[in-house]
């Protein structure tokens, strides 16, 4: 028999997610992946695992889990509190799990999505390279069909325990921002838009919409004029900025589809995709031009900084260890 | 203007574009291109999205930056002008060069059919429609929008359809439909706004068979009229 975690509520909405699924966008497979890819590579690491293995991504407050075996869980993401059992704890650190526990995460302070990894990650089989559930291709998580976690599912785990103590350091901590300034590399189509129109587009102010998802960030705000020439149906990058025809910005995310035909003023950073898949409805968001230079610039600092913060989190566990 | 372009698409993808020749032959290029791309398998290469005539590449930006990518590229792109002409196609589809795909499809099928909009758009007669989209032999441009999904062209221009002004929220599993000069068939279920014409019994995308889609890019394909017992028929065995 094997241990499992079993789904007492599924708070908004809950799904497995793994890295991407990658190689198959050519016969119009989605990529998927975690929303806040930061947040989910920082829980894999609390509990031991080198890379993004199968675990939850939750949306939303109320989410409730019972585990009925001995495992090393770790959560990240927007949640602040969680609750185990009856105590309350801060997130983004690592938890020593006993048969019986039950997890449930709390409200949510600074962002909407939560990563639940635990040590050794769900056992959950990959189909076309990855176990990350895309609703809309019908492929991945649980039963393979794309489709959500619901109540009373069982999700297998290894009975495996991560023996150490790891908390991610404070400066790890993403951080709630009800404005945003997301980073945009200039790209694609950006030349077929007329330069007022992009002038307008960095000027304004716009606001994160409700209907947006795992596939798209949607906005509200004024809208500018998009090129009138028809374009092939092209690739779409993962921060895909779209403006269709109403004007206002599309940008594309983990569960985007593999290409569309609308024109593009270039891609946000996969940080600024992490920001937004963690941003409320409601957020004002302002978009920054930069060039491809520069974001490689920022994305090798920010990954250096990251590389810092894992060491950092490694050495205290090691320091506590040995003043112990 | 050169045969190809490139430019940036985002902080870890540039897109290639080809820019010479008919549709067929730009598709043709690009499919060489990401051939030869994936073929070579550089440890910076992370995926790549093909469509009709452009190549969405996605690197690893921690394993190559701007100047090196750039050279890289501008280098593929000498190379493919040399090759273009010595390589035969295609070789990514399992058809046989001249080999032709032949679809099914129960026209008029009772279904949220265009048929009747599409002949009075173009005053002409449903069967003629027919007749029009089924004289054609398509080419498989680009796969994408959802698994399985192949966007063939050109139909003739007597019977091209803007999209509906409001896409359907649901169009039915193994519709056929157009919109511009474009076919295609629902693979299942989903929302859509191009024009229905029928349906085609045939499954197109099955995760378990290798290659888990029946209409692959470069393929050759022609539609043929059956009636609503051919069709039945053809779905009890179950679309194969």
């Amino acid at each position: 028999m094997s241990s499992f975690m079993t789904v007492d509520h599924p708070g908004l909405l809950s799904l497995v997610v793994d890295k991407e699924r990658l190689g198959f966008q050519n016969i119009g497979i989605s990529a998927g992946g975690p929303a806040d890819h930061y947040s989910c590579h920082w829980a894999n690491k609390l509990v031991g695992n080198d890379d993004i293995l199968p675990c939850i991504e939750v949306v939303g407050d109320g989410a409730q889990f019972t585990f009925s075996d001995d495992c090393t869980i770790a959560i990240t993401g927007g949640t602040s509190e969680i609750r185990l059992n009856h105590a309350i704890h801060p997130s983004w650190q690592n938890f020593q799990i006993k048969s019986g526990d039950r997890l449930q995460i709390q409200n949510s302070a600074l962002g909407i999505r939560h990563y639940i990894a635990v040590c050794g990650g769900l056992t959950v089989e990959p189909i076309f390279g990855s176990a990350t559930a895309v609703t809309r291709d019908g492929l991945g998580g649980q039963r393979g069909d794309g489709s959500a976690v619901s109540v009373s599912e069982k999700l297998a785990y290894k009975c495996k325990q991560f023996p150490w103590a790891l908390h991610a350091p404070k400066q790890a901590i993403i951080q709630a921002h009800k404005s945003l300034c997301i980073d945009l590399v200039m790209g694609y189509q950006f030349d077929k838009f007329k330069p007022s129109g992009r002038q307008q587009f960095f000027s304004n102010n716009y606001t994160l919409t409700p209907n947006s998802s795992r596939m798209a960030a949607r906005f509200a705000g004024s809208p500018i004029l998009s090129p009138s020439d028809p374009i092939l149906s092209e690739g779409i990058a993962k921060g895909a900025l779209q403006i269709p025809p109403d004007g206002l910005p599309i940008v594309m995310l983990a569960d985007r589809q593999t290409v569309g035909g609308y024109p593009k003023l270039g891609s946000v950073t996969s940080h600024a995709s992490d920001l937004l898949a963690q941003a409320c409805a409601g957020s004002e968001v302002q978009f920054n031009p930069i060039d491809f230079q520069l974001a490689h610039n920022k994305l090798n600092l920010k990954h250096v900084a990251t590389q810092r913060l894992y060491s950092e989190c490694e050495a205290n566990r090691r320091k506590a260890e040995y003043l112990s | 203007m050169g045969a190809f372009e490139w430019c940036v698409a985002s902080e870890n993808s540039i897109i290639l574009y080809a820019r010479q020749g008919s549709l067929a032959q730009r598709n043709e290029q690009i499919r060489l291109i990401n051939e030869i791309l994936l073929e070579k398998n550089e440890l910076w290469l992370i995926d790549t999205v093909l469509a009709y005539d452009s190549l969405l590449v996605q690197i690893d930006p921690l394993q190559i930056d701007f100047f090196a990518l750039k050279q890289a590229v501008d280098l593929l792109l000498d190379n493919t002008k040399i090759s273009a002409h010595a390589r035969s196609f295609p070789k990514s589809s399992e058809t046989a060069p001249g080999q032709i795909k032949i679809l099914p499809v129960w026209y008029r099928a009772p279904v949220n059919n265009d048929l009747a909009r599409v002949a009075k758009h173009h005053s002409i007669s449903v069967d003629e429609v027919i007749a029009r989209h089924t004289a054609e032999v398509y080419q498989v441009y680009c796969c994408g929008f959802a698994p399985g999904f192949a966007y063939m062209g050109e139909t003739d221009l007597s019977i091209a359809m803007p999209r509906l002004n409001t896409p359907r929220k649901k169009v039915p599993k193994g519709a056929v439909a157009i919109a511009d000069r474009q076919t295609a068939i629902y693979p299942n279920e989903s929302p859509g706004g191009w024009n229905i014409l029928g349906l085609c019994p045939y499954e197109l995308f099955d995760r378990d068979s290798s290659p888990p889609t029946r209409l692959n890019v470069g393929d050759k394909v022609k539609f043929e009229e059956i009636d609503q017992k051919q069709y039945q028929m053809l779905l009890a065995k179950g679309g194969t």
